[in-house]
């Protein structure tokens, strides 16, 4: 009579509350793979300076040229930054999807697992009196 | 509704079942075995597989797929119980009035048998562990539950619209079983500290579960992210001098997880996250104070758990010596601080915290330089936030009285923490150290440990002082081979810490204590009333009658000079402390003026420390002795009224001085003369203490209020002549001593001891003079013949003495 009552309490959790449990820690997941590769962050300040690198223009300075290479060491930080950033914007999102992507295939195993259980079961006693 | 009947009803039934059935503990055991056993069956498997026993190889298989059966059933019975156990209940509180008790409580109440509660609680295992903490021994309680006279059957007190917990179901057996209650006051353990442990091991539970719960949303975001920085500036001047507390060690140390002054930490964060003007002084007295509240602050950041203006922040610690170290001149110094400020403000992520602020302000003003003027355009503007730390002297004396500094900083006081805080944060370090140190901590030991920093080692108002004794005790309890922490290996350690008897009386002390009186007559001669009423008011103070929280005696002498009042404290000092030097001695006729409180107390307005404070600070344990203290203004005598009732007082600063661990004795010849006159009416004048404190009170010479805080009056009478004959023998003896390690022998005749004692003594001083008279007729004559060779070691040396008490050398 215990077991049944485990047994029956287990399966209405395992089929029920489980579920929504599981639905939110995907979430969770999820949140953390976005913010871990702070995507927000990088496609906020993804044309930015490599670490606010840079040189500030010269005040009174007619030359043209030292606005050109001024300009230019800015562009190539500018640059750097970009190229950085899509590096790891890349990795991440790649990182996103496939936590998203897990998700039905972990919901699909938790629907089978009770099955699975009494199918290894079986399995394994099928070998073991062959 | 029985027990059983109760559970079955409950919601937690299935999982109380499944408790009872297969419990927690095995569970993870088997799921720790069978995940490794699968493990190595995969290898021996794949072993097979490949080698040419292929015939065993179905059969490895076969087992490893029961095993890996086996294994997962017991997982999904772990997300079960943990689901129901956990999600719900423990971490989130969501009982409801439906549930009727916890689930701790379920668990107990699944282990009683025939109805005894009682029985059902101690043999648990939460109930077992909460007995541990109180510091009673798995054995002992079976002992007593093998001889307790009869079980707790009362019907256990559910309401409907209320949940048991464990802490009410404790409460209930407490109060409910009386031999229960009695057993416990046997560990010497009350209601209070029962519950107090009951506290801890619930919150040791949750903690536990908390942290392992990887998946919750708090527990992810403590991972670092990556490439969190790369849109703020680099610091190079900054960092030579400066440390990033990001990637400091002591963030992620359990042993400061929690912290006592979230309050605190959440005044900081609301001040740092202002649109300007975004800076605020932290003013404590010690380092670590103010430190804690960073490091509180840099965990939250770290941890994503600040509000979104102090998100990716980079709080940078600067050390101030480091940087005024490497500057001689005031150009160098100006230029390379606004280097680093107008790099951090570029950086734009910064948050500078100085660990020294009024120690930066001196070092520039050193070199004649104004270091306000130089930061005040950054203190205003929205691209940086500034935390000063100060103590609590510093900030007062050098940094309030600039206004424009108080305009752009806003102040946090530490405040003195309840000790309520104190002893959570204790409970969650004493795991750490559980865990590292192999020892086990009682909760009477953790109470005592926050008394003992309470009442012994009263520098500052923090709960460092309670964590600096709980670490003093590993490697001290280590040395000793001491698992088990308990309230006396408290005591033991600050007993040899301070030197005063604290805790469970010791043989030694016993020994003392009871032979207090024979103790101080070796040096006290006569005074039979006063050594008595003095040891009997120790004895009441030690023997745990006393209140801590005032000194452990205070009495007022009164009595002619040279009657053994001064000697009295010294004699208390050497048998009470060890050590006659123990006794620091005030001449308060020395305080007579109206800045007397001043001098004593010190003044913040001449910044002069007090007389008092300082000699307190630097002797917190021993005898005070306060002479002629009836010639203080009546502003000193309030001043002690307020130290004998609470044991303390503030000095110039606010700074608590603890008198809690003197023996304070007041001397007073105000009553000499009333003294005089009854001795010579033939009257006692101990036996009159009330005709004395009357005479006292009516001349207005001490308040009746003060008189009664007092522990005791005691009254010393003149000496009789044969009380002065036994103290110039005695001096005479000491001097002997002396003599004798030159290998001189000084015979000490009757007559020698009388004359002495009448020409050394007189009704005015007493025996005061008696020193001055053997060091002026014995000493120096004796001297004199020691340089002028009469004397010389392997003599004896005499005195003849006429009839008018000339006294005359004479060497035998």
């Amino acid at each position: 009579m215990r077991f049944v009552v485990i047994f029956a309490n287990y399966l209405i959790w395992h089929y029920g509350r489980a579920i929504a449990d599981l639905t939110h820690i995907y979430g969770n997941l999820i949140r953390f793979t976005f913010n871990f590769f702070s995507l927000t962050i990088l496609l906020r300040s993804y044309f930015s300076p490599w670490r606010r690198m840079g040189e500030s223009y010269p005040e009174r300075s007619m030359e043209i040229t030292a606005y050109l290479s001024v300009f230019t060491v800015n562009m190539i930080m500018r640059c750097v930054g970009i190229f950085m950033r899509t590096i790891i914007i890349i990795i991440g999102l790649m990182a996103t999807i496939l936590v998203i992507v897990s998700y039905p295939l972990i919901l699909l195993t938790w629907l089978i697992l009770p099955l699975l259980v009494v199918f290894f079961f079986l399995v394994g006693l099928g070998l073991l009196i062959r | 509704m029985d027990i059983k009947e109760l559970i079955k009803n409950s919601p937690f039934y299935p999982v109380l079942i499944l408790e009872s059935i297969f419990s927690e503990y095995y569970r993870r055991l088997f799921i720790k075995i069978s995940g490794s056993l699968l493990i190595i069956l995969i290898a021996v498997a794949g072993f097979f597989s490949f080698s040419n026993l292929i015939y065993w190889a179905p059969k490895v298989w076969g087992v490893f797929f029961l095993g890996l059966a086996f294994y997962l059933a017991a997982r999904m019975l772990e997300f079960y119980f943990n689901a129901s156990y956990y999600f719900d209940n423990v971490a989130l509180n969501r009982y409801q009035p439906g549930d009727f008790f916890t689930f701790t409580v379920g668990r107990v109440l699944l282990n009683v048998k025939d109805g005894d509660i009682l029985r059902g609680f101690l043999l648990s295992p939460v109930g077992r562990q909460i007995i541990r903490r109180c510091g009673i021994s798995d054995q002992a309680t079976r002992d007593y539950l093998a001889k307790r006279p009869r079980g707790t059957y009362y019907k256990l007190p559910l309401s409907p619209d209320q949940v048991l917990k464990l802490r009410d179901l404790v409460k209930w057996l407490v109060t409910n079983d009386q031999d229960f209650s009695r057993w416990l006051a046997g560990f010497g353990i009350n209601e209070a500290e029962l519950i107090g442990a009951v506290g801890w091991v619930v919150y040791e539970i949750e903690y536990r579960e908390y942290r392992k719960r990887w998946w919750s949303e708090s527990n992810l975001s403590k991972l670092p992210g990556l490439a969190k920085d790369w849109g703020f500036g680099t610091t190079y001047y900054l960092d030579k001098y400066s440390w990033d507390l990001l990637y400091g060690l002591d963030y992620s140390s359990e042993l400061h997880e929690y912290s006592t002054r979230s309050e605190e930490v959440f005044q900081v964060e609301n001040i740092l996250s202002k649109q300007k003007e975004a800076n605020v002084f932290i003013v404590a007295d010690t380092t670590s104070e103010r430190m804690d509240i960073v490091w509180h602050l840099v965990r939250r950041i770290k941890y994503g758990e600040t509000n979104a203006a102090l998100e990716h922040k980079r709080p940078v610690l600067f050390n101030t010596a480091v940087f005024m170290a490497h500057f001689k001149d005031k150009a160098s110094v100006e230029s390379e601080l606004l280097k680093i400020l107008k790099e951090s403000q570029a950086a734009g992520n910064i948050i500078l915290v100085f660990d020294n602020f009024a120690g930066l302000f001196q070092g520039f003003a050193g070199l004649g330089s104004d270091f306000i003027s130089l930061v005040y355009p950054f203190l205003v503007s929205n691209a940086i936030q500034i935390i000063g730390l100060a103590g609590t002297e510093d900030f007062h004396h050098l940094l309030e009285s600039n206004a424009s500094l108080m305009a752009t900083f806003d102040r946090i006081f530490l405040r003195p923490l309840p000790d309520e805080s104190i002893i959570r944060s204790l409970e969650q370090t004493v795991w750490a150290i559980e865990k590292e140190h192999k020892l086990f901590f009682t909760y009477p030991a953790l109470l005592a440990i926050v008394k003992s920093a309470n009442n012994y080692f009263v520098v500052s108002d923090s709960g460092d002082k309670a964590v600096d004794l709980l670490t003093e005790i590993i490697p001290w309890a280590e040395g000793r081979s001491y698992h088990v922490i308990g309230e006396d290996e408290v005591a033991e350690l600050v007993r040899g810490k301070i030197g005063v008897p604290i805790g469970k009386i010791q043989p030694a002390e016993r020994e003392s204590l009871l032979n207090l009186e024979q103790n101080l007559h070796q040096r006290v001669i006569g005074q039979e009333e006063a050594v008595n009423q003095v040891s009997n008011a120790l004895r009441r103070a030690r023997a745990g009658i006393r209140n801590e929280a005032r000194p452990i005696g205070s009495f007022l002498f009164l009595g002619p000079t040279g009657v053994g009042k001064t000697e009295t404290s010294k004699a208390l000092a050497e048998v009470m402390f060890g050590n006659e030097d123990k006794m620091i001695r005030l001449d308060m006729s020395e305080y007579q003026t109206t800045e007397a409180v001043a001098k004593l107390i010190g003044s913040s307005a001449t910044g002069q420390s007090g007389i008092l404070a300082d000699l307190v600070r630097e002797h917190p344990y021993g005898v005070l002795l306060l002479d002629e203290f009836e010639k203080t203004p009546p502003a000193v005598h309030d001043l002690f009224l307020q130290i004998f009732d609470e044991g303390y007082f503030s000095d110039k600063s606010g700074k608590k001085v603890n008198l809690r661990n003197l023996i304070i004795i007041a001397t007073s010849n105000a009553a000499a003369d009333l003294i005089w006159q009854m001795v010579r009416s033939g009257q006692a004048p101990q036996e009159k203490v009330d005709e004395l404190i009357d005479y006292i009170v009516q001349r207005a010479i001490l308040k009746p209020e003060l008189l009664n805080r007092f522990d005791a009056v005691v009254v010393f009478h003149p000496l009789r002549a044969d009380e002065l004959n036994k103290i110039a023998s005695l001096m005479l003896s000491k001097l002997a001593k002396r003599l004798n390690s030159q290998g001189i022998d000084l015979l000490i005749k009757d007559k020698l001891a009388e004359t002495v004692a009448r020409l050394g003594s007189n009704e005015v001083f007493g025996a005061r003079p008696m020193q001055r008279f053997i060091q002026d007729k014995i000493e120096q004559p004796i001297a004199n013949a020691i340089i002028s060779g009469i004397v010389a070691s392997g003599n004896t040396v005499d005195f003849d003495i006429d009839n008018t008490g000339q006294l005359t050398l004479v060497k035998k």
